[in-house]
């Protein structure tokens, strides 16, 4: 109680996971709200399903968490997701992957090479990216649909021992991400950078190389985000990544993660994530009109960001 | 002052070519961009520069220049307005649907009055709980289309006031008055922002907003001002898009957003950067749309369009950064 009130009214001591009361208690809230209200929330098919919701989401959250660790942000990835889902149900698998995964390897370095050597900055140089990524994509798959191979629907839909791969989907992105962001020097360094890329740069460490691999990483969980949805639904459309944008930066800022740099952690981007999957799934079973559900999710946005005073002021 | 003077003999003498080097070095890219591509339409689509057909292109620019002008003077104090396609989509619905019954000034100022609130929500959210511009416009935006989404399963929107349609059409022998209009207000906007205090304290506040605020500059009113002024052209622009089009759409100016960013980082102003000033980002509003035009006239589709927009977008910005570190 003592950390929430010292929270609310901003004494609260200063921690890099920013893993405060609100981001925990945000869906935690919302799922016993929704346990009380709704018949069907915590049925065994609901929950399973709830994984399948998230996991798309989960991915391009947690690789946005890199770029906006160091201070930037990546608006282009929802566009590469559509570009990348479109090679996909194009071509066949094995050519689909290459050339997904080579055009969200180039994206990521021209990203990262624009922000970290050219200093634009990241909104601007991700906005163009997407501008010709919006262009791109509707080339690469002119008309909805595609096919999509048995293995990679299996990859997305089977089970393993039992356990619905989506799960394992969800639980190693989080591992691996919570490894590198907590567990390795290279988390550090990304941390560091975000807190004062100067002082990085100035006691010796090359920030350059950081920066761009955080937004190669930010890119490559574009790529495995739409083999997860190409798998889940069978074919593509040309703008299938687009509502994705906004919903994952959504998700990072509900998860304390500050757009400004230096703060957050995979914990608050899982809570951040969990938050958004439990209202639209919610909002699904109370039969909530759909454009209403937009504007909850605006006003739970604005009561998130509001509660969390920055020290910095800016975009 | 010896030193002073070896200096001064050390310097080499100025050469035409350093001249007009570091003239062209302070003009913001736009112009000479825009020059190009008004010369590559005299050479192969001249057509394009007749009156009737360029004011026309002049026309369809105008809600873009208006939200230009608004997020140009939010990114030069560091911050951005993503929420005028929320503005523009609400404004149009108030003026259109019928919801409110109204006479025709009524629902204007209903319809700027909600981009003052707009731009005043935005405004407490980043100067006094200094959260991230991006995040409080973005959730704005998604509150006010959201209710417009909701509002129009009920009452679609509908025809535009004919008072706005007639002047969106009223034109002085082959000139619409909708241009002169924009190009107007942008150089009065443009000539405030130059010789008033308020021009200064946002040139401050660009340059270091930590600075600004612990010298006392007034850094919440100022935030105040040019989100709400932001929130106003918006609302003005879905005023110039509804009389133009004649009809409202919950899907009007969605994208303005995100072109009038490019906009504002071609006219040569950037986040806490605003050697183009006011102008640059209004002159590089028309010429994407020019630039649209003549992509059209050559019948590339709308992807290539955007495609080639991107790249006009990345090359602007690599070399505005690349001028703004040099200075």
């Amino acid at each position: 109680m003592k950390a929430v009130i010292a929270h609310l009214s901003g004494n609260a001591p200063s921690r890099r996971d920013r893993l405060n009361p609100f981001v925990i208690l945000l869906p935690l809230s919302i799922a016993i709200l929704l346990a009380v209200t709704t018949a069907d929330f915590l049925k065994t098919e609901n929950l399973l399903n709830l994984f399948n919701q998230a996991a798309p989401l989960l991915i391009l959250s947690l690789g946005l968490l890199f770029p906006v660790l160091t201070g930037g942000i990546d608006i282009s990835n929802g566009a590469l997701l559509s570009v990348c889902a479109g090679f996909l149900v194009t071509y066949d698998t094995g050519t689909g992957l290459a050339f997904a995964g080579g055009a969200a390897l180039l994206t990521g370095i021209l990203n990262g090479v624009g922000v970290a050597l050219l200093k634009v900055h990241p909104i601007v140089m991700t906005l163009g990216v997407m501008i010709i990524f919006l262009g791109l994509a509707p080339i690469v798959l002119p008309a909805s649909g595609g096919d999509v191979s048995e293995s990679l629907i299996y990859l997305v839909r089977g089970d393993l021992f039992g356990i619905p791969i989506s799960l394992l989907w969800c639980v190693i992105a989080s591992l691996i991400v919570w490894v590198v962001v907590s567990r390795s020097a290279f988390g550090t360094r990304v941390y560091a950078i975000g807190a004062n890329e100067e002082a990085v740069w100035l006691s010796g460490v090359n920030s350059h190389i950081a920066i761009i691999m955080c937004y190669v990483i930010s890119s490559v969980s574009a790529f495995f985000a739409a083999v997860y949805i190409v798998g889940r639904v069978g074919s593509s459309t040309a703008t299938i990544g687009e509502p994705l944008i906004l919903s994952s930066i959504t998700a990072v800022a509900i998860g304390g993660v500050l757009l400004s740099g230096g703060v957050g952690s995979v914990g608050g981007v899982i809570c951040g994530v969990t938050a958004l999957t439990f209202i639209n799934n919610g909002m699904n079973h109370l039969s909530v009109d759909p454009f209403l559900q937009q504007v909850i999710t605006g006003c739970i946005l604005l009561v998130a960001i509001g509660f969390q005073r920055r020290e910095e002021i800016g975009v | 002052m010896s030193s002073v003077q070896s200096d001064i003999a050390d310097k080499p003498a100025t050469s035409g070519f350093a001249t007009v080097k570091s003239l062209f070095g302070k003009i913001p890219l736009v112009y000479p961009l825009f020059a190009l591509l008004l010369l590559a339409a005299y050479i192969e689509r001249p057509m394009m520069l007749a009156p009737l057909f360029f004011f026309t292109i002049m026309r369809q620019a105008v809600p873009l220049i208006l939200v230009t002008i608004g997020q140009s003077l939010c990114m030069r104090i560091r911050s951005l307005d993503l929420s005028s396609g929320g503005v523009i989509v609400g404004a149009a619905y108030i003026l259109t649907s019928g919801w409110i019954q109204a006479p025709t000034p009524v629902l204007i100022a209903l319809a700027l009055a909600l981009g003052l609130a707009v731009g005043a929500v935005n405004a407490w959210f980043i100067a006094i709980r200094r959260s991230s511009a991006v995040l409080v416009t973005l959730a704005t935006a998604m509150i006010v289309g959201g209710t417009v989404l909701v509002l129009s399963g009920i009452l679609q929107p509908d025809r535009s006031p004919q008072a706005l349609v007639d002047l969106a059409r009223f034109r002085i022998g082959k000139v619409p008055m909708l241009p002169i209009l924009a190009f107007a207000l942008a150089g009065l906007i443009a000539l405030a922002v130059r010789s008033s205090v308020l021009g200064r304290y946002i040139d401050a506040i660009g340059a270091n907003p930590r600075a600004a605020w612990v010298s006392g500059l007034p850094y919440v009113r100022v935030v105040f001002l040019v989100h709400m002024t932001s929130g106003l052209l918006s609302a003005l622009a879905a005023m110039a898009l509804v009389g133009t089009l004649g009809k409202g759409s919950v899907i009007l100016g969605q994208d303005l957003p995100l072109f009038s960013l490019a906009a504002v980082v071609l006219g040569g102003v950037s986040f806490g950067y605003g050697k183009g000033g006011v102008l640059g980002p209004v002159f590089a509003s028309a010429m994407l749309i020019f630039l649209f035009n003549f992509l059209t006239a050559y019948n590339f589709a709308q992807p290539v369009r955007l495609i080639l927009v991107g790249i006009v977008i990345l090359i602007s910005a690599i070399a505005i950064s690349h001028r703004a570190r040099n200075e």
